[in-house]
């Protein structure tokens, strides 16, 4: 793997489409959606973002913050206000290290749903 | 401005390739062709070896001496390009030894390839030579045009061993220092030939707390030319206690831990020509990772999660070994003390990352760029025994782990016994244990070996550093306070009047 080829911005984002999930971009923030298999969402698609400035050292550095609508509480504290109006964010980071030489995304991606899966 | 220098640097794999290719058991010279990545800092210039192209048939003519063909060279170029690479042309000396000129027929078949290398590639042809005692010579054909080529030296040319640092010297660029009466016994440790190559190398030390301070005042007094030291804090009085040498004066004149360092390691210096340099920004920012890259060894000696993660992109991306450590003091919570440890480490290739051996975790590292960890709201909200909330640190530990990391740099870079480095240590106080770390590689998938000797093409890990900006600001503030003016100039005086007066009773010495 060279340095230019899996990472930033845009290999986040290609990981993310990768996996048939679309990502916009909302101020500073990229957005996607995801459906959480368990909790008070479970089902439903739920809107999450990531700050875009966090992802500037993806995948070595991973981000640190989950953004999601105030609609929806995540268990633990941890919550802050957003740069998007009407959402929080929240302290979740990835607990492991992300294998970069695999699919780092899918990785971040299988995190954040099972975050969203305690969602109440 | 001063032309910039050049070095070459390559792995302990890349070397092993070559040397198996180029020392034949024949003892004939041979050559070969690789790729190197450019690694630019502010003063030096370092081509990063990276891939080998081993000549096939008919790809070279060894007849006594050897030389390329042109369709080796261009397939090597074209090779180079679609990399974002450089041409590196090697050769060897198998019955020389020591740093190799290069004779009118190396310099010509150089030359004739030069300019078309760098059409091809945009960077320079860089040609190294390899004798036969390992040492290895390199030089930049970076000026001129056309037929009118000619080539920069290199200062050194440096392999990065999996366990060592060995370094060629070339004498004429950067000579052996004069060994000075001061240094006898440190000399007598290792011999005049290891000290001449230790005091040559250009040491950056990030962090001049109570750790950083105490290693560049030894380096200092053991005679390395080129000390720099890196920190964008202000002394204050909490600080008095850890930071050998700083007096309430000095917090009172609101001075840079980089400004007291730069003045102890002058105190201090042995060297003929020492050659220091403080500077008060920190190693996240762009200004401070250039400076990083002109050096040959970091001693990282900070306890955040941002610089360490830049400081292990360098290890690997720029071939710049990190003598990597850190202290825990573990205080009961009603008083009493549980225990303390120190631990040491080298990072770079071949040896497990700062990442993998659990020095920062690579989340906590958009915590730090974004201001959280400089935000008390954030701190608070965090567990009393989080380790982004413990800082407790005691001067009389603090000294071994600055010890600790002086021992790695030794086993680096001297190889006592012909033992390198050991691998991450880690005393632990309580039963005074020492251990050997059982994480000895990166995880599978860890992105940091993989960036080995990207040079210039890595992921920037810097970025504006607002606490650091913050700190600057606040100390310009305090210093310009009227009291603080009038107080800082008397000071001045006397350090300047102490340090003519050193340097004064350094030459009665010397003489």
């Amino acid at each position: 793997m060279d340095a230019v080829a899996g990472t930033g911005i845009d290999a986040f984002i290609g990981g993310v489409e990768a996996q048939q999930i679309p990502v916009d971009r909302r101020d500073a923030l990229l957005i996607y959606r995801l459906v959480p298999l368990t909790g008070a969402a479970a089902t439903l698609e739920v809107e999450t973002g990531i700050e875009i400035g966090e992802l500037a050292g993806w995948p070595a550095v991973p981000p640190h913050w989950v953004h999601v609508p105030n609609s929806l509480q995540l268990a633990g504290g941890g919550q802050q206000p957003s740069t998007l109006d009407g959402w929080s964010r929240y302290s979740r980071p990835h607990p492991g290290r992300l294998d970069a030489s695999a699919a780092p995304a899918r990785e971040w991606i299988a995190h954040v749903r099972a975050l969203l899966g305690t969602a109440t | 401005m001063t032309q910039p220098s050049w070095s070459a640097a390559l792995t302990g794999s890349v070397h092993h390739e070559l040397r198996e290719h180029l020392l034949r058991a024949d003892g004939q010279e041979d050559v070969c062709l690789a790729t190197y990545r450019l690694s630019t800092g502010v003063r030096r210039r370092s081509g990063l070896v990276r891939e080998t192209i081993m000549p096939r048939d008919g790809d070279r003519l060894v007849h006594g001496t050897a030389s390329f063909t042109t369709p080796y060279v261009l397939r090597a170029a074209e090779r180079a390009a679609a990399d974002q690479c450089g041409v590196v042309a090697l050769h060897s000396h198998p019955g020389s030894r020591g740093w190799q000129g290069m004779s009118c027929a190396d310099r010509s078949t150089e030359a004739s390839y030069a300019n078309l290398v760098r059409e091809i590639t945009g960077l320079p042809l860089i040609g190294m030579t390899l004798a036969g005692d390992d040492y290895w010579s390199a030089r930049a054909w970076d000026q001129g045009v056309g037929r009118h080529v000619a080539a920069t030296e290199c200062e050194n040319a440096r392999v990065v061993h999996d366990d060592r640092l060995v370094v060629s010297w070339n004498d004429t660029v950067r000579p052996a220092p004069t060994p000075q009466p001061t240094q006898v016994r440190t000399a007598h440790c290792w011999g005049d030939a290891v000290q001449a190559d230790i005091a040559r190398l250009r040491i950056l030390v990030v962090g001049a707390g109570s750790v950083g301070l105490t290693v560049a005042i030894a380096l200092a007094a053991t005679g390395i030319e080129h000390i720099a030291v890196m920190d964008h804090d202000t002394i204050t009085n909490i600080n008095l206690d850890r930071l050998l040498g700083a007096k309430p004066l000095d917090a009172f004149l609101a001075r840079s831990k980089s400004q007291l360092c730069y003045r102890l390691v002058a105190d201090a210096a042995t060297a003929n020509n020492p050659q220091h340099d403080a500077w008060e920004h920190s190693v996240c920012e762009p200004a401070g990772f250039l400076n990083l890259l002109d050096f040959d060894v970091v001693f990282s000696c900070v306890d955040r999660p941002w610089p360490r993660y830049v400081l292990n992109t360098a290890a690997y991306s720029d071939l710049v070994p990190v003598i990597d450590g850190g202290i825990h003091v573990d205080p009961f919570p009603h008083g009493g003390m549980r225990g303390a440890m120190w631990r040491s480490h080298v990072v770079g290739p071949g040896r497990a990352c700062l990442a993998c051996n659990g020095q920062y975790h690579p989340s906590h590292v958009a915590l730090e760029r974004d201001g959280s960890l400089d935000d008390p709201t954030y701190i608070s909200g965090l567990p009393f025994d989080h380790p982004l909330r413990v800082r407790q640190n005691v001067s009389v530990l603090s000294v071994n782990c600055a010890g600790a990391l002086l021992a790695q740099f030794i086993s680096l870079v001297v190889t006592p016994g012909g033992l390198g480095d050991p691998g991450a240590l880690r005393y632990q106080l309580g039963p005074h244990l020492l251990q050997r770390d059982a994480t000895t590689t990166c995880i599978p998938g860890c992105p940091y070996p993989a960036n080995t000797g990207t040079g210039d093409l890595r992921l920037d890990p810097t970025g504006r550093h607002l606490a650091a900006e913050r700190e600057r600001a606040a100390r310009t503030r305090a210093q310009r306070r009227p009291d603080v003016r009038i107080v800082r100039a008397g000071d001045d005086l006397l350090l300047s009047l102490r340090a003519r007066l050193n340097r004064r009773a350094r030459q009665c010495s010397a003489v």
